[in-house]
């Protein structure tokens, strides 16, 4: 299949331009690959990491650029410090909604969402492709939607663009394709590690929600440009985590309880929010482009109204509320208000297909909730309960897993950011029992839905991970044709045939525990040209079957049974002892059977 | 093994060699490229940074405006801005907490503070917060403890200064709380740790007579007066004191020189008359009190009329309704208020006791006649003891059928004996709210006699 038929039956809501599709054609093609396979063989191999350290380089340098310009455009455009009753809080984000909606649809109509799925889609559609534009119209258009105080954030941008900027660097440098879709999730990882200023969460999140496996071709390059991100993005930003993480502790095993109890919320919390991202997104998308076009604008309305009349806070990504949730500034009434308000603003911003990200909304949510819950307890307990920027801690975490169905990302992030090991059990306790949750409640998660509402079948990571492999043991049968020892005679083996005479084959086991699959044509020839006193460890040629164990792949099979009729399974704790055999058709009933 | 290398020809070697080129001419743009935007990302970074600085100070100025000027509120919003811009400023998060507490959101402050002292456990600004915090919430044991962290935590610079001012703050709420022993020892401390603070000692002074300490007091307001600078105010401390104490002549001379103090004309005139009302108070205490050091003759003179002003102020009071067992008025009170029938019984009691002092001491006038038409009725089974009568029992024991005066000169013990009765009355009978209402004229004079401390009785002049 060629990229041009990707590009043909490409839904419309990854839009495409004209001169991209056409890129898309002139991107590397496998004959172009097989001349320079030729000509410079290593080549590639040899670019990879040094392209590696220059796309995190630049990722890091463009992620930083974007969250100051997000911040510079906060800042002109609604002031140094929004309070509420101010009437720019309304006016902003309408005007700017409709400016950026105008944006995305007339200049850069690729800028659309929030992020992920359009990188998932170059990886899996488009073979790692994102123009340049596209990149540009990220930063742009999210920019100007983020810092006019829309409900986004600016994580999911960052990673598009980081794959952008590696899609970019490894066009210009003419590699394969196959190189092409490698390079998309490691700039996608270091886009997001310059944004989280956490290179292992993004390593990990890229890993379990982009890629879907681990791979040791690519995880050295996602290493290496995650690195070389963040130490730019720390040069500028320096070195401390995100956010400033008040002490944090497990003063007591009872409050392993109220983290449970945490857990519960959050698991339907993520719920809720998920179900209301579902609802009102396809809703607003079935409308008409027009109507569409006025979308982002009454999101930006109702989300300033939210903000004018009492919680500013919700507007933008809110990095800095989350930082006074950790340090316990807030009554436990007034993060349930923003807990609440900011599930709304979010859900308006983006369903209206406003440019911009969902990590920053969960991690507020999910903040203000573990807040909430840590202040109660602290209310209730005074003396049995840890600081409340524990709870907020792991209730970003907790959030963040339940929503987007990254349970092993949420834990690394919590620990990353934190930089304290003691905060583990609370944070692995809670973060199960909302996955969980949410998932019992909601199977599909939320980046799937969206590409689903969005007409694609991207891979789903989550399907992925938990996919149960078919091993040999699964189309494994009892040994059903004669066994030989190699130190028998010819004649044994004609008589053991002559006794079962259906049989085509028999298994010669020899003194080292090795096999051969001595077949009934095979047996004849060497007796016409072998004395029949000869053993058959003499007689055999020195080939051997592959040495196959039940737990391998049940494919590891395939590739064999062209050659042997059938292939025995030894013992992998006793050499030389046989568990069984498998035949050609018994793997592919076993994968008949599914 | 060494892997052998393809034979190119002549056409693939060519773009080899162009692909190497090409390569080397990326990978020199992309370090340009990588360059070029290290400064732009550079300019905007430090253009930002710089002005997220400016924007600081001016929010971090108007939050203190704001505080100065008694609006809380706004300085609450315009911190906040402030810190957004410098998060880690401890200053600016304490100065928030406080405006949060100043803008009567308790909650959100407490909140603050506490995550503010997770932080830094050993802080005494945040620990001294938290204990006004307590305060408001009227949670003493918190607020001590909380002060007792504050005294004990770090301050910045001023350690000392900080400490002395927590610990009078600390001794002011403990007397409010009417914890006085432990009021008394911080301020003990306190006026150890600054002796040549002398309005720090004119304070502890008037702490320690608030803490029921007069002795202490009088200690510190002596150590005052030697320093010209605070002589007038430590005199009158000092007077307070030794009038607490119950050395009236003493605080008499020392109001007469506080008086005589060059700086006393230029003193308020409410100040200079509350000064001379207090003098005259201990003149007419001093006229009135039966010294040691006195004549016998006039000694017993001064008990006589004590013991008159005694006996009017204890006929005068209305009686205690009476409890029965089941716990209600064994009777109820009369048409004049009393209970009739412990009403007859005291009356009987003094009308002989008047009838007896009054033939016994020529300057004791006749007490009031009980009102006429009572019916003697039986006093009931069983009552607790009233005071009152218990008092009116005593002088009812003490007429022997001698002249009072005489007998008082004559026998220095009954004399004292006869005091203490007076003192006890006066005692009983302070009560404002009582049935016997406020004392006036002499019997206020002697009930503050009574009210001093026993022990210092000795040292009268």
């Amino acid at each position: 299949m060629t990229p041009l038929n990707f590009v043909k039956d490409a839904p419309t809501t990854i839009p495409i331009s004209p001169g991209d599709q056409e890129r898309i054609q002139n991107s590397p093609t496998g004959s172009q690959d097989v001349d320079l396979q030729r000509i410079a063989p290593k080549r590639e191999e040899r670019l990879f990491l040094v392209l590696s350290i220059f796309i995190g380089v630049l990722s890091g340098l463009l992620v930083v650029s974007f969250r100051v310009a997000i911040e510079w455009v906060q800042t002109i455009l609604l002031g140094s410090a929004p309070h509420a009753h101010e009437p720019r809080l309304i006016i902003v984000p309408a005007c700017a909604g409709l400016f950026v909606a105008a944006l995305v649809r007339w200049v850069f109509p690729g800028a659309r969402g929030s992020g992920v799925n359009q990188t998932k889609a170059a990886l899996y559609i488009y073979n790692g492709f994102i123009s340049f534009k596209t990149v540009i119209g990220k930063f742009i258009t999210s920019a100007i939607a983020i810092g006019s105080g829309h409900s986004l954030g600016p994580e999911d941008p960052s990673l598009q663009i980081g794959a952008g900027v590696a899609s970019i660097v490894a066009r210009k440098l003419r590699l394969s394709r196959q190189s092409l879709r490698l390079f998309a999730p490691i700039g996608a990882a270091a886009g997001l590690a310059a944004a989280f200023n956490a290179p292992i969460s993004a390593i990990l999140f890229v890993i379990e929600e982009v890629i879907g496996y681990w791979s040791a071709a690519v995880l050295g390059s996602v290493v290496l440009a995650a690195i070389a991100s963040v130490s730019v993005a720390r040069i500028f930003w320096g070195s401390a985590p995100m956010f400033r993480i008040p002490t944090v502790t497990l003063r007591d095993p009872r409050e392993l309880t109220a983290y449970a109890a945490l857990g519960v919320i959050g698991g339907l919390s993520a719920f809720v929010f998920a179900k209301a991202l579902s609802t009102l997104r396809p809703r607003l998308r079935a409308m008409s482009p027009n109507a569409q076009l006025f979308q982002p604008a009454i999101a930006g309305l109702l989300v300033g109204c939210i903000g004018y009349f009492g919680f500013p806070q919700v507007m933008g990504p809110g990095y800095e509320v989350m930082d006074q949730a950790l340090h316990g500034q807030f009554t436990w009434q007034v993060l349930a208000a923003l807990v609440a308000f900011k599930m709304i603003a979010t859900t308006l911003s983006f369903s209206s297909g406003t440019p911009g990200g969902m990590f920053a909304p969960a991690l507020f949510i999910g903040t203000m909730l573990g807040a909430a819950v840590g202040t109660v307890e602290h209310m209730l307990l005074p003396h049995a309960s840890g600081a409340v920027g524990s709870y907020a801690l792991v209730g970003m975490g907790v959030f963040f897993a339940a929503f987007l169905r990254a349970p092993l990302t949420s834990v690394f992030m919590v620990l990353e950011t934190s930089g304290n090991y003691s905060i583990i059990l609370p944070v692995i306790l809670a973060n199960t029992i909302a996955y969980l949750i949410a998932r019992s409640l909601q199977p599909t998660a939320i980046f799937e839905l969206f590409t689903h509402q969005d007409g694609l079948d991207l891979p789903s990571m989550e399907e992925q991970r938990e996919e149960v492999g078919l091993h040999l043991e699964d189309a494994l049968t009892p040994l059903r044709v004669p066994l030989l020892r190699s130190t028998e005679s010819l004649t044994a083996a004609v008589n053991q045939l002559s006794l079962n005479p259906e049989e085509r084959a028999m298994v010669v086991q020899m003194q080292d525990g090795s096999c051969y699959v001595l077949q009934a044509f095979e047996l004849a020839m060497l007796v016409q040209i072998t004395p029949e006193s000869t053993t058959l460890q003499k007689a055999l040629p020195a080939e051997r079957t592959p040495l196959l164990f039940p737990d391998l792949p049940l494919d590891s099979a395939l590739r064999h049974l062209s050659r042997w009729p059938l292939l025995p399974i030894s013992n992998r704790a006793s050499k030389g002892t046989l568990e069984g055999m498998v035949t050609l058709e018994d793997v592919l009933a076993r994968y008949q059977r599914g | 093994m060494l892997q052998q290398q393809p034979r190119l020809s002549p056409l693939e070697r060519r773009e080899k060699h162009k692909l190497l080129l090409h390569d080397s001419a990326a990978l020199c743009t992309l370090f340009g490229i990588v360059v070029a935007l290290s400064f732009v990302t550079y300019g905007l970074f430090h253009s930002f940074m710089a002005h997220r600085g400016t924007l600081e100070t001016r929010w971090r100025i108007r939050g203190e405006a704001a505080m100065s000027a008694n609006r809380p509120d706004v300085a609450v919003n315009d911190l906040r801005s402030a810190l957004a811009y410098s998060p880690d400023d401890r200053t600016l998060q304490i100065d928030l907490a406080t405006a949060l507490a100043a803008s009567g959101r308790t909650q959100e402050a407490q909140s603050y503070f506490t995550t503010l002292l997770e932080q830094e456990p050993g802080s005494g600004a945040i620990n001294l917060q938290l204990a006004r915090l307590a305060i408001r919430q009227n949670n003493a044991q918190a607020a001590v403890d909380h002060y007792q962290l504050a005294i004990d935590g770090t301050w910045n610079g001023d350690a000392f200064i900080r400490r002395r001012e927590l610990r009078m703050e600390l001794a002011r709420y403990l007397i409010a709380l009417n914890r006085f022993a432990e009021a008394r020892s911080l301020l003990l401390i306190t006026s150890g740790n600054g002796p040549d603070n002398l309005p720090l000692q004119l304070q502890i002074g008037q702490l320690l007579e608030q803490a029921d300490d007069p002795a202490d007091a009088l200690d510190v307001y002596r150590k005052a007066a030697s320093h010209k600078a605070t002589r007038l105010q430590s005199l009158e401390g000092q007077a307070h004191a030794a009038a607490a104490l119950g050395r009236f002549s003493d605080a008499r001379t020392l109001l007469q020189q506080a008086v005589g103090e060059p700086s006393f004309a230029h003193q308020p005139a409410p100040a200079r008359a509350a000064v001379q009302s207090e003098l005259q108070v201990a003149t007419q205490i001093a006229e009135l009190y039966p010294s040691l050091n006195l004549p016998m003759a006039e000694r017993a003179r001064r008990i006589a009329r004590a013991a008159t002003t005694a006996q009017a102020r204890l006929l005068a009071c209305e009686p205690q309704p009476l409890i029965q067992p089941g716990g209600q008025a064994a009777a109820q009170p009369d048409a004049q208020g009393g209970n009739p029938a412990a009403r007859q019984s005291r009356t009987q009691l003094l009308t002989s006791l008047g009838e007896h002092i009054s033939s016994l001491n020529p300057l004791a006038r006749k007490p009031p006649q009980p009102p006429a038409g009572v019916p003697p009725t039986a006093p009931p089974s069983i009552t607790p003891p009233d005071p009152l009568s218990a008092l009116a029992d005593r002088w009812s024991a003490l007429a022997t059928g001698t002249p009072l005066q005489r007998q008082l000169a004559a026998d220095p013990v009954f004399a004292q004996k006869t005091l203490e009765l007076v003192l006890d009355t006066e005692r009983a009978t302070a009560d404002p709210s009582g049935t016997c209402g406020a004392p006036t004229g002499d019997n206020a004079l002697w009930t503050r006699i009574a009210e001093a401390p026993p022990q210092t009785e000795g040292s009268q002049p």
